[in-house]
């Protein structure tokens, strides 16, 4: 990954841009200087990276890998990595199940590329008995998972980097700044002259050429959940990549994408992917849960 | 498939959101680079010692996140110092009083505000040059996450001096890092090898030759003919314990309280101090003079106690610190000091830290000023006037300037005067500079 940052200025707007968790990153700051957008923009880029190389399963020297390698034994965590495994604990209770933080071990039998390879239901069903939050023990601050399960945090963890430089560049300016995380976004206030921000929301069926609809951010959280790149078609009919941790198969009738405005990215993006595993049920569940949203379905 | 209504997780999902983003602490983002201090200081005395001390400190956080500090001090300490001895400002017989002190060279200076022959006036100042190289290693990590060990080395070197030590202290923060707990030992073991060796306790340096007048004056425990045994070395080792407690007092106090304990054993004496035996030749004669002169004795064993309290209160972006400290030991000293520190942020790239010190110190039970014909011989004895009764004022204030996040830099000056009683030295006054600098590089 490219380790620089490059600042422009575009569109009355300075414009910070770099690479991580595996996209593009940019962070609008509007009403400052060069020196203060550039300080701002190091903030994001050095949280974003540093969340990054925490939580990432692709590293072998971070606490993600110590865990997944403990075979069984007991970890103690930090402080940081305890709160997040505590909200995780909280989010699959809330979600009866939905939000499973050990559900990413299903990736090794479903890779969506767009073919018809599904897996054999056998093949589910081996990997079904090394997932279910409820097999973890965890007591703040010691985590013990039984041999074979992992922990992915890859669901929150954009989402988390978004919030979290938030926080952060918060203490440089209030206002005026646009953290944009690979479409996962806060506002810190609105623009200079009191405009709200103009995202608009991609349309799944034309990516990155079509919107179905602007939203105006003032300040908040979007997050959006979608299955617009990754898929198998089979039979013809269409697997999404959100799977049911519950079933380990996509869910069915899943919308093509959710997006979910709420006061922190966080909050966005676990509603939109709940939105996203109650497949046909999404709007109900997004209404009964207040909170603007944008349900995108296919043909 | 739901059938019911779906519930409102919305309120609990936002609390819980909420929650965790509150808790994790603004983290650190550790150093990319190594950071860099850098500081140079003039201290001079008036008439007295000047020390020039350049440090430097590297530390750096390692992929770990542990950190690990290195430090280097280059020292040099010129001038003449008081050596405990006195000299007369009428003395004619200097040719009895020849002086090679055990570290070169004497000489004697006079304190030209007051011609009498008054004992007040004059002191013997042995003159220096030494030069002081010390080296400091420290590992810290954080084992749990409110567990903080750190182990640190240092080595020190003088003309005739060497110091080796380690140290070791655990912080334990508790309370949501309301409370820290922090408790640590260290040890040194330090050498002492003059040219010469180290000399015998209370022997001779000189005395007044028999054919003078002066030699009926001796006191009758002084040896007029000097064996010149010299010890090797003088070795000693040290122990030192710290238990301290921090606490939180409210959002803007903090409240700190440490006991320290230092433990000296070995040769704890001065090589270059020495003790006047004054002789009066007749009791109607006001001359006196002095008949001999006798290398200090210290005991081979010393307790130090401190205890320790400081308030930091923060009303907005200024500072204030306050602190006490007492302290006492075996040798019968016991001292007080108050500091007092403003720290004053006028923007936020300059503060201005005003500093006023008092300190007032007792004398060591051993301590004398001279001998008199008719004192017996002491157990221990020594005129050092660091030992004595004295009172210091420093006054002084640090600018700060910060031009980048990785560029900050200080100045500094103190003032300082001491003045001792029961004892006939002059005020000493001195003058701190000091240039600091922080960098990341």
């Amino acid at each position: 990954m490219k380790d620089t940052l490059s600042l422009v200025r575009e569109g009355g707007l300075w414009c910070v841009r770099f690479k991580a968790m595996a996209g593009p990153c940019e962070v609008f700051v509007d009403g400052a200087g060069q020196e203060m957008a550039a300080r701002i923009g190091q903030t994001a880029f050095d949280e974003a990276r540093r969340i990054e190389a925490k939580f990432s399963r692709y590293r072998d020297d971070n606490i993600v890998h110590r865990i997944n390698h403990s075979r069984g034994a007991p970890i103690e965590v930090d402080e940081e990595t305890a709160a997040l495994l505590d909200y995780a604990a909280e989010c699959y209770a809330l979600s009866e199940g939905l939000f499973d933080v050990t559900s990413g071990v299903l990736r090794e039998v479903w890779r969506f590329d767009g073919t018809d390879n599904l897996p054999s239901p056998a093949a589910v069903e081996r990997v079904r008995g090394r997932i279910g939050w409820d097999k973890v023990q965890w007591r703040n601050p010691v985590l013990r998972l039984p041999v074979g399960m992992e922990i992915d945090f890859g669901g929150i963890g954009k989402e988390y980097a978004v919030d979290r430089t938030a926080l952060l560049v918060r203490s440089h300016q209030d206002s005026g700044v646009l953290v944009n995380y690979g479409g996962d976004l806060y506002a810190l206030g609105p623009r200079c002259d009191g405009w709200a921000w103009e995202v608009g929301v991609d349309d799944p069926q034309k990516t990155g050429k079509g919107s179905v609809g602007k939203l105006a951010l003032r300040q908040g959280a979007v997050a959006t959940s979608g299955d617009a790149r990754r898929f198998l078609v089979k039979d013809g009919v269409r697997y999404g990549h959100i799977l049911d941790p519950r079933t380990g198969w996509p869910v069915k009738d899943a919308p093509r994408s959710v997006t979910v405005t709420a006061s922190s990215c966080m909050e966005a993006g676990i509603l939109a992917t709940l939105g996203m595993l109650h497949g046909s049920e999404a709007e109900a569940f997004l209404e009964a849960q207040e909170v603007p949203h944008w349900v995108v379905r296919g043909s | 498939m739901q059938l019911k209504r779906p519930k409102r997780i919305r309120g609990a999902l936002t609390m819980a959101t909420s929650t965790l983003l509150s808790s994790v602490a603004v983290a650190q983002t550790p150093t990319r680079g190594v950071e860099v201090d850098v500081s140079g200081l003039r201290y001079a005395e008036t008439d007295r010692v000047t020390v020039n001390k350049y440090q430097v400190q590297a530390s750096k956080a390692l992929p770990n996140e542990d950190v690990v500090r290195v430090g280097v001090v280059y020292d040099t300490m010129t001038g003449a110092s008081p050596n405990g001895r006195y000299r007369l400002q009428d003395d004619t017989s200097s040719s009895s009083l020849i002086v090679t002190s055990a570290s070169g060279h004497s000489f004697e200076v006079a304190n030209d505000q007051d011609q009498s022959a008054d004992l007040a006036n004059s002191v013997w100042l042995t003159r220096f040059e030494d030069q002081r190289r010390a080296a400091s290693l420290e590992w810290e990590r954080a084992w749990r996450r409110n567990v903080t060990t750190i182990f640190g080395a240092v080595r020190s070197t003088e003309n005739d001096y060497l110091s080796n030590g380690a140290n070791a202290t655990v912080v334990v923060d508790l309370n949501d890092k309301n409370t820290t707990v922090t408790a640590g030992a260290g040890t040194s073991f330090d050498t002492v090898d003059p040219e010469g060796g180290v000399p015998k306790e209370l022997g001779t340096l000189v005395c007044a030759s028999t054919q003078s007048s002066w030699a009926e004056t001796v006191p009758d425990w002084i040896d007029c003919y000097p064996s010149s045994v010299r010890y090797k070395a003088g070795e000693k080792v040290v122990q030192n314990y710290l238990v301290g407690v921090s606490q939180v007092w409210n959002p803007r106090t903090v409240l700190q309280v440490n006991y320290s304990r230092g433990e000296y054993n070995g040769y704890l004496t001065d090589p270059y101090k020495q003790i006047s035996a004054i002789g009066q030749i007749d009791v109607s004669d006001p001359d006196v003079g002095e008949a001999g002169v006798v290398y200090e004795k210290r005991p081979s064993y010393r307790a130090t106690n401190s205890l320790y309290f400081k308030l930091v209160h923060v009303p907005t972006k200024d500072a204030a610190h306050f602190s006490f400290r007492y302290f006492w030991d075996s040798w019968g000293i016991h001292a007080q000091t108050l500091d007092a520190r403003m720290h004053l942020e006028f923007t936020p790239r300059f503060y201005l830290q005003p500093h006023l010190r008092l300190s007032r110190q007792s004398a060591a039970d051993f301590f004398v000023a001279s001998f008199d014909h008719d004192d017996a011989k002491p157990v221990y004895a020594s005129a050092d006037h660091r030992l004595g009764e004295q009172v210091t004022v420093t006054a002084g204030a640090k600018l700060g300037m910060t031009f980048s996040k990785d560029l900050r830099i200080g100045i500094r000056g103190e003032y300082l005067n001491q003045k001792y009683q029961g004892h006939s030295l002059p005020d000493m006054k001195g003058v701190i500079v000091q240039f600091l600098l922080t960098s990341t590089l």
